[in-house]
């Protein structure tokens, strides 16, 4: 095993030999999805469905939106095994399956991914308003007017004043402020 | 009382970058420059506040990465080292300008410099800033907080919930050992939040963090004051968001002071200039040019023809600009305070290394501007947030949303086509590391060892510098040569725990090189009930 490990300078190993598919969010509409179908699923769905419908019918992500109880397909390519989607629905609970669509009809997961909220990206107007005294670990009813700050400031992006990473300053790669 | 509050946060990190099985390392040389134009200046600053009794307060995040290096007496020699260097560079420098006036003043200001940086180092502070940053915190003007073990981006590791928990337990504990207390704060690296990390947060007692300000702006249900107070979680968790106008003034590329034309310029350096017969001693010895950190010349504008720097003039900015950012701050309490029933807060945190690294004049800036606030106790006074939690504990209940300080604000710096392909590789590790700490929960002898430094593999294969340096596409190399050499030496230790086949003499040799967080019990990592 050490002289296998230690001459491992651009790769390890990672082969799994079960189904599985693992979802993280990019970003408020991008997941990133990866997966990996074991040679034993393969050899299982050959041996009741056969060679010819392996070959025939295409690898699918079941994309379900947990909050809205909606679902929709994308189908991928068959030597991927990660991608980009873009699912359009911030701050939604989502769970992705992947498996196979067979006559466009039916869908036979292999398995299913952890489920992810994608952040939020905007305002929530839930006016729903508590305070607490964190020191007592008390709740306090308190009437605030709630649009005062953000009317006037007009909170409603993303701050556009993003910090670079420190160690990007001891690689002198990034002009922050400089020409 | 006064009309507002100012929260100055510095987040000091670098990755773990100790390297003795090479006599001399590029990567080494980021802590040393830090510890010359970042760590000490900021000391030096605290302390002459200190000795004018002015009051000010300051909360500075330390990462356990740093603690660790700055703790260790194989880099700590190496920095005296390094700083033997540099002087003798600097008397080379004043004789070689001794007929150029302008450079041959900075020459001898550079000399002096790092002189007083050994004096200091090795007198003052007896190789050790971490005591020196904590004998401040007993002065109650400095706040010390932490950060993650290793950095680690939180929203990307809690595919297993054990990597989160791992990198906040490991990173408290690590400070408790340095700092004698409990941090009360932790800054989530790279401002990354997701609510699953205040599971953790909570049970190590941290009472706060600091996250981006659409962190806050977009809690749910909406924060009534913005950014301009905190809020607190179901949990408890007091989260402060960034101030986004005081952000720009400082980071801004437009506007932002570090550009001023009268400051020092980073990128016109000696160990570029020079001729390489000249500087080749003191870069690297593959003959490689690197920055020195002497630098003769200031912005001066978008030319490639630059002027001599000028430490008068530069500094005489530091006071305009500190006057320009409380004037700015006074401007929005007058329009915020007949918005809010409470003095507003801003909450300014910045990376360390930008003062005094990026931007030389940086800890001066920030002297100035403590000790104008002092001036004006009862229109601004600076505040560390516990000190704020405290005076004000009334707090809106909000649940913050997920984000990060990165580019676009949520996780695209550290998952995109340059860098995802890491996580399935971390993703898989933490797994395997979570079986075999449940596999081993009493191991003694050599298989705790083992399971110690796979623990200790895991965590420095999650710094969030790799991806950041390979999505930055410069020294990607070295970003993938630690990824590589962290999961592979975790793997080994594996199969090996897997297949009752320890290898010790290698393990020995894994624990000499990679000996961050000697104190590391791998039941961290036992799964979660």
């Amino acid at each position: 095993m050490n002289s296998e490990y230690s001459l491992m300078k651009d790769s390890f190993p990672v082969k799994n030999t079960k189904d599985q598919i693992w979802i993280v969010p990019k970003d408020p509409y991008i997941l990133y999805v990866y997966f990996e179908i074991s040679s034993e699923t393969h050899s299982t769905f050959e041996s009741i469905f056969g060679y010819y419908l392996w070959e025939s019918s295409h690898l699918f992500l079941k994309i379900s939106n947990l909050s809205t109880n909606t679902s929709q397909y994308l189908k991928i390519a068959p030597d991927s095994n990660n991608l980009y989607i873009n699912i359009d629905q911030p701050n939604k609970v989502i769970r992705v399956e992947i498996g196979k669509m067979i006559s466009n009809e039916f869908f036979i997961p292999f398995a299913g991914s952890n489920v992810v909220s994608m952040p939020n990206n905007n305002i929530i107007r839930d006016q729903s308003i508590h305070f607490e005294n964190v020191l007592e670990n008390k709740n306090i009813d308190k009437n605030v007017n709630t649009d005062l700050i953000y009317d006037k400031f007009k909170f409603n992006e993303v701050s556009q004043y993003l910090a670079p990473s420190s160690v990007n300053m001891f690689m002198n790669m990034e002009k922050i402020n400089k020409d | 009382m006064a009309k507002g509050f100012l929260s100055i946060v510095l987040h000091a990190h670098l990755p773990f970058v100790r390297h003795p099985e090479h006599e001399e390392y590029l990567e080494e040389r980021w802590l040393f420059e830090a510890i010359s134009e970042t760590y000490i200046p900021l000391l030096e600053q605290f302390h002459r506040l200190n000795e004018e009794g002015i009051d000010f307060r300051i909360t500075i995040s330390l990462s356990p990465p740093l603690i660790s290096m700055l703790t260790d007496t194989l880099l700590q020699d190496r920095y005296i080292s390094y700083l033997s260097k540099m002087i003798d560079l600097c008397d080379r420098e004043v004789e070689r300008t001794k007929y150029q006036s302008d450079f041959n003043n900075l020459a001898i200001l550079y000399k002096n410099k790092y002189q007083n940086d050994f004096n200091s180092f090795v007198n003052k502070y007896e190789k050790n800033l971490i005591n020196a940053f904590s004998e401040l915190q007993k002065s109650g003007k400095v706040e010390i907080i932490t950060c993650a073990a290793t950095h680690g981006f939180l929203p990307l590791l809690n595919l297993t919930p054990e990597s989160v928990k791992a990198q906040i337990l490991v990173a408290v504990q690590t400070f408790e050992k340095y700092l004698g207390c409990k941090p009360k704060g932790m800054w989530l690296p790279e401002c990354g939040y997701i609510p699953e990390v205040e599971n953790y947060l909570h049970e190590c007692g941290v009472n706060y963090i600091l996250i981006e300000s659409h962190g806050v702006l977009f809690a749910n249900p909406r924060p009534v004051y913005g950014t301009f107070a905190p809020i607190v979680s179901r949990k408890g968790i007091v989260s402060f968001g960034r101030d986004i106008e005081s952000s720009k003034q400082v980071w801004s590329a437009e506007v932002g002071y570090p550009g001023d034309h009268d400051y020092r310029d980073f990128y016109r350096d000696i160990g570029h200039d020079l001729d390489f017969s000249y500087i080749n001693p003191y870069i690297l010895s593959d003959g490689k040019r690197i920055n020195t950190g002497i630098k003769y010349y200031r912005i001066t504008g978008k030319t490639q023809h630059k002027l001599p720097y000028n430490p008068a003039i530069a500094s005489l900015k530091t006071e305009q600009h500190a006057s320009d950012f409380l004037s700015n701050r006074l401007k929005h309490i007058d329009f915020l305070e007949n918005n809010m029933d409470k003095p507003p807060l801003f909450v300014c945190p910045y990376d360390a290394e930008l003062f005094g690294h990026w931007w030389y004049e940086g800890p001066e800036w920030l002297y100035n501007l403590f000790k104008k606030l002092d001036k004006i106790p009862d229109e601004l006074q600076s505040i560390t947030p516990s000190e704020y939690i405290n005076q004000y504990p009334l707090i809106q209940v909000a649940s913050p949303c997920s984000s990060s300080w990165g580019a676009n604000g949520y996780n695209e710096v550290w998952l995109n086509k340059s860098n995802d392909w890491i996580y399935s590789h971390l993703h898989k590790a933490a797994k395997e590391m979570v079986e075999i700490a449940n596999d081993n929960p009493n191991a003694e002898g050599l298989l705790k060892e083992a399971l110690n430094q796979a623990a200790r593999e895991l965590l420095l294969a999650q710094s969030s510098d790799w991806a950041f340096i390979m999505k930055a596409d410069t020294m990607v190399d070295y970003a993938k040569k630690r990824t590589n050499d962290h999961l592979s030496r975790f793997t080994k230790i594996y199969y090996d725990i897997k297949e009752n086949n320890l290898d010790q003499e290698w393990l020995k040799g894994i624990q000499w090189k990679d000996n961050i967080f000697p104190d590391i019990d791998y039941r961290v990592y036992k799964r979660n009930p």
